[in-house]
């Protein structure tokens, strides 16, 4: 029903009394009152309870923020929720009368229902047909008078303002008692509270020092874990517990510093380990992880400057190295974990040297020996810390330079987990003195002798630890008799080196023309220098040269003629006693030459022939290289050489064809399937063919003696030409000496006491080679008195008596009587004398060519004479042949000294022995 | 007699070493020498030494080059004397470049070749004896 608002109609509403209308405004305070108040007192339980219960939660675990900020907005609630609920339900809920009569109605029903109705009638208008004002008054006063003396604060509905107010009151005492008791507690907490998502820490009884919520700990490894007590914590339990995981707890007391050790086993998986100390309850979260290990090692070695190497670097798969003392070191190694390093360490530390005692095992110990001392001082000195240089997983040490004790370089490092390695990493390096270079000579005797027109190649070998600077030669004269003549002296560059080149070699063609070296003794030896400052030229073991002079030569081929023809009747006489046997074996029946007796003396024959037969060989060739020799010294003549070639060839002959023969049918007359009868037939011919070579034997013998009396023939010229040239030489030394100092004399007619030092040695050297001379002489005629007996050619006979009658023996020894009190005047003239005398029988011997005289000889032509010709030929051609030979090395020669020119500006070292 | 002269002329010691043999192909590319110039006195001597020995050696080669001459005059076989003649030149051609100091390879093979063609001599003798 629409309301009417008219005034007329407002008019004709009937208030009610005013004593219900009182009592029902009083029923409204009341009930706001309490309905308010049990608003506000709900809204201050619920912060105080929050409150205490984040006070609470924090005794027993450290809250989680998300815990208590729920817990500070379900406390807030009751004041931002329920109280404006309570407030709306209770207050705006019920501010008018008739919503207060049905409140009222709930506790007093009929009441209510009259309070209601009379509140209704108010409302009535009057306009209405149906509505009696009058009644509706009188109804109203009927309901103000039945309400009259009726408490309506009894149908109020539960008033809990008063519990609520004891609840409030007991929270706000508890919370009021922590902040008083525990003030420390009660603060943290209300911070805790107030500020939820701040990270304001739970507050413990028991504090620990910060300490990481996360370790890494090496895989499989015991490990701890230590926590310290804080300086302000409140309590000091005496013990902490920890736990890994569901695995046993493990306890540790409070040490003395305040601090928990709890030690756990290797762990393989990662897991939390669980403390509690006091009311303190913490967790580390454990990784296992493996330690860092090395993957590579590598050094960087920079040699010392003086060996002009490049820098080298050198993969250490083996904890050791060995580098020249003096080289630097920089080591450099990446781990495999891929992870990143965080620092590393490189220990330097000297170690002692290793003694001779060390290394073997038997030597006692000698306490004099200076090497107890020297251990003693080289003790080893404090290692070293150099900090490495970290990139990712890389780490790389600064240069050490090795000295010349061993060390040892040890690396370390920890990663970014903080793990170690394990161990590290040891590096031992052994230090290298430079070793000196070696030198050899290889191809040539140690012995030699040549002409100054021969040409010896031989190969100069070098080889150096790090490098060859240089390799040549050097050779030393040395005269071996007394002469104005200064020994030869020199060296020769003959190929430079480089700092990586270890090996040197190069072949040399000594030439005495070459290097206008005269014929004297020589000294020869491979020098090498390397890079090593101040150490000069290393040399190889020398080699002797002997450059000899023709007649020098011939001399020597003449002995080794001697010896060979002596072996080669040696020789011969084997033979024939082999010869004598065999006949004797072919004297016994066909049937007892099989038997066993007979076939081991067989195979003793035969053995004995083959031997023979190798001594033949042997001969054959010395003989060959005597011809050869015999041809390049240019004095023999072609009579004599055609002599040597043919017992040359019958030698070859002999040990190629003839006696290899007889030692094969000495073999067949040995075999077992032949017959008695063919057995003997193989000895018979054997003996047949042993009695050709021993014919063939002698004719060498023969032939070979011929010669060698041709030879030793013009070996007395030469011998005798050689004294000659002795005399002459001492004549001319003294003549010199007497010129010496601008053609003042320093010797003449002075006695020996007066002279120089140094022209005593001259006068006494030159004593002794007249001495040497006047011996040759001596032997020359003795030789001659033999070689007459067997020759008796007259000529030779004619030169002994010639000697003989001069009395040489005693004029060349007062010629050094002379020579030796220094009457140089006399003993030159002497000398002068016994020069031409002995020129004179030499001239006997061999007289001087007849320019006029032409070739005579050889006209008979018979066939003999064809032969001689074909030989003179072959003499010639072979001669030209060697000469050639020789000027082909003489010019390798030269063109090596050409091509090294510019190696010769070097300079010396005055150390040549 | 005559198998006794060619017993001595074996190769074994009469030519220890031959000279390469000849081909046919294309030439071969040799690498040329650069000598060093002697600068200090050192040098400058080992180079005054160099040219008397290469001179020296030169007058040796032309005396072999008159005992050639004088071989030829004694022999009746033309092939002889063609080979011998051959040899006389090529020991002129040597002499000459020794007397210029040339001790190079080129003089070294021209004596190589020297030693071939005189053993080569002494075999055609060997071999006409033998044959008639």
């Amino acid at each position: 029903m629409p309301k009417d608002d008219s005034p007329t109609a407002k008019q004709q509403r009937a208030p009610l009394p005013e004593s219900l209308k009182g009592q029902l405004n009083t029923f409204r305070g009341q009930l706001w009152r309490v309905k308010v108040a049990e608003a506000i007192l709900a809204g201050c339980f619920g912060l105080l309870f929050s409150y205490l219960l984040v006070f609470g939660l924090d005794r027993l675990w450290a809250t989680p923020p998300l815990v208590r900020l729920t817990i500070l907005i379900g406390g807030t609630s009751f004041f931002v929720f329920f109280a404006p609920y309570w407030i709306h339900r209770w207050v705006f809920g019920h501010r008018r009368e008739d919503q207060l009569a049905r409140l009222i109605a709930r506790k007093f029903p009929r009441l209510g229902d009259r309070l209601l109705g009379v509140v209704e009638l108010q409302n009535q208008e009057e306009s209405k047909e149906s509505l009696s004002p009058a009644l509706r008054n009188a109804a109203m006063r009927s309901v103000a008078s039945q309400a009259k003396g009726r408490k309506f604060e009894k149908a109020l509905p539960n008033a809990r303002h008063r519990s609520w107010s004891l609840v409030v009151l007991a929270t706000f005492a508890i919370a009021g008692a922590a902040l008083v008791l525990v003030p420390k507690v009660g603060m943290n907490a209300l911070k805790r509270w107030l500020l939820p998502l701040s990270d304001t820490p739970r507050y413990t009884f028991t504090k620990i020092d910060p300490f990481a919520a996360e370790i890494i700990v090496p895989r499989g490894e015991p490990f701890e874990i230590e926590l310290t007590l804080s300086s302000d914590s409140d309590k000091r339990p005496p013990h902490g517990t920890a736990r890994f995981g569901i695995q046993d707890p493990v306890k540790s007391p409070l040490r003395a510093n305040r601090s928990y050790l709890f030690s756990f086993p290797g762990q393989a998986e990662d897991g939390t380990v669980s403390i509690q100390i006091g009311d303190a309850r913490q967790a580390v979260r454990v990784i296992p992880t493996t330690r860092p290990t090395i993957g590579s090692v590598s050094a960087n070695v920079t040699y010392p400057e003086y060996l002009e190497l490049k820098n080298k670097r050198l993969d250490l798969r083996a904890g050791s190295m060995s580098v020249v003392v003096g080289s630097q070191i920089s080591l450099e190694a990446n781990t495999i974990e891929n992870r990143a390093l965080d620092l590393g360490t490189l220990t330097v530390r000297i170690l002692p040297k290793l003694s001779a005692r060390d290394v073997f095992d038997d030597l006692e110990a000698d306490p004099t020996s200076p090497e107890e001392e020297s251990v003693e001082e080289s003790l080893p000195t404090e290692p070293e810390t150099f900090a490495l240089r970290i990139v990712g997983t890389a780490m790389s040490s600064p240069p050490i330079v090795i000295g010349d004790t061993p060390t040892e370089l040890q690396l370390n490092w920890r990663d970014s987990y903080g793990l170690d390695d394990d161990g590290g990493h040891r590096v031992r390096v052994e230090p290298l003195e430079d070793q000196n270079p070696t030198a050899y000579l290889q191809g040539v005797e140690r012995q030699l002798v040549m002409l100054a027109t021969d040409t010896v190649s031989f190969e100069i070998l070098t080889e150096d630890d790090f490098g060859v600077r240089e390799i040549g030669y050097e050779w030393a004269g040395q005269f071996t008799k007394p002469t104005d003549e200064t020994p030869s002296r020199g060296d020769r560059v003959l190929k430079k080196g480089a700092p990586d080149l270890r090996r040197v070699s190069e072949r040399v063609e000594f030439s005495p023309f070459a290097l206008e070296i005269q014929p004297q003794k020589l000294v020869v030896r491979a020098f090498v220098k390397d890079y090593f400052p101040g150490r000069g030229r290393i040399y190889s073991e020398p080699i002797t040269v002997f450059i000899l002079t023709k007649d020098e030569q011939a001399q020597l081929l003449k002995q080794q003629f001697d010896r060979i023809i002596g072996e080669l009747e040696d020789a011969a006489r084997r033979e024939q006693n082999n010869f004598d046997e065999n006949r004797r074996l072919e004297q016994e029946a066909p049937e007892e030459l099989q038997g066993d007796s007979s076939q081991e003396r067989l195979e003793q024959q035969e053995a004995k022939e083959a031997e023979n037969v190798e001594k033949m060989e042997e001969l054959s060739e010395r003989m060959e290289q005597l011809l050869s020799d015999a041809l390049r010294n240019g004095e023999v003549d072609s009579e004599t050489m055609q002599k040597m070639a043919e017992a040359m060839q019958n030698m070859q002959e002999l040990s190629q064809q003839d006696m290899p023969q007889v030692e094969k049918e000495l073999r067949e007359s040995q075999d077992d399937r032949s017959t008695p009868e063919q057995a003997k037939k193989d000895l018979q011919e054997a003996i047949e063919e042993q009695a050709k070579v021993l014919e063939k034997m002698r004719k060498t013998i023969e032939s070979a003696n011929e010669a060698n009396e041709n030879f030793e023939a013009s070996t007395f010229i030469n011998r005798l030409r050689r004294a000659a040239s002795e005399e002459n030489g001492i004549a001319s030394t003294l003549v010199k000496a007497i010129e010496a100092d601008r053609g003042v004399s320093t010797i003449a007619g002075l006695t020996i006491e007066e002279l120089d030092p140094a022209d005593q040695r001259i006068v006494g050297e030159l004593s002794m080679q007249q001495r040497r001379t006047a011996s040759d002489v001596r032997w020359i005629q003795e030789d001659l008195g033999h070689f007459y007996a067997r020759t008796q050619k007259e000529e030779h006979k004619e030169l002994m008596e010639a000697m003989q009658t001069s009395q040489i023996d005693s004029g060349l020894e007062e010629t050094r009587e002379k020579i030796a009190v220094n009457r140089t005047f006399e003993a030159i003239g002497r000398a002068k004398k016994w020069a031409a005398k002995l020129t004179e029988w030499a001239d006997i011997l061999d007289p001087p060519k007849d320019p006029s005289a032409g070739g005579g000889e050889g006209e008979g032509g018979n066939n003999q004479g064809l032969d001689d010709n074909d030989f003179e030929f072959m003499l010639k051609i072979m001669k030209m042949i060697q000469t050639e030979q020789d000027i082909r090395a003489r010019t390798r020669a030269l063109e090596q000294l050409r091509r090294t020119l510019h190696l010769q500006d070097a300079p010396k070292d005055d150390n040549l022995r | 007699m005559a198998s006794v002269a060619l017993v001595l002329l074996t190769p074994s010691w009469a030519q220890n070493e031959t000279a390469p043999p000849k081909t046919e192909g294309p030439e071969i590319d040799l690498p040329k020498i650069e000598y060093p110039k002697p600068v200090t006195e050192e040098q400058k001597k080992a180079a005054v030494n160099h040219t008397k020995g290469s001179q020296s050696l030169a007058g040796e080669q032309d005396e072999l080059s008159a005992d050639v001459q004088e071989l030829i005059e004694e022999q009746t076989s033309e092939k002889v004397i063609s080979l011998l003649e051959s040899v006389e030149e090529i020991m002129a051609e040597v002499t000459g470049s020794l007397d210029e100091t040339d001790t190079g390879g080129g003089t070294i093979a021209a004596e190589t070749e020297i030693i071939e063609k005189i053993f080569e001599a002494a075999e055609q003798r060997a071999q006409q004896n033998g044959g008639t």
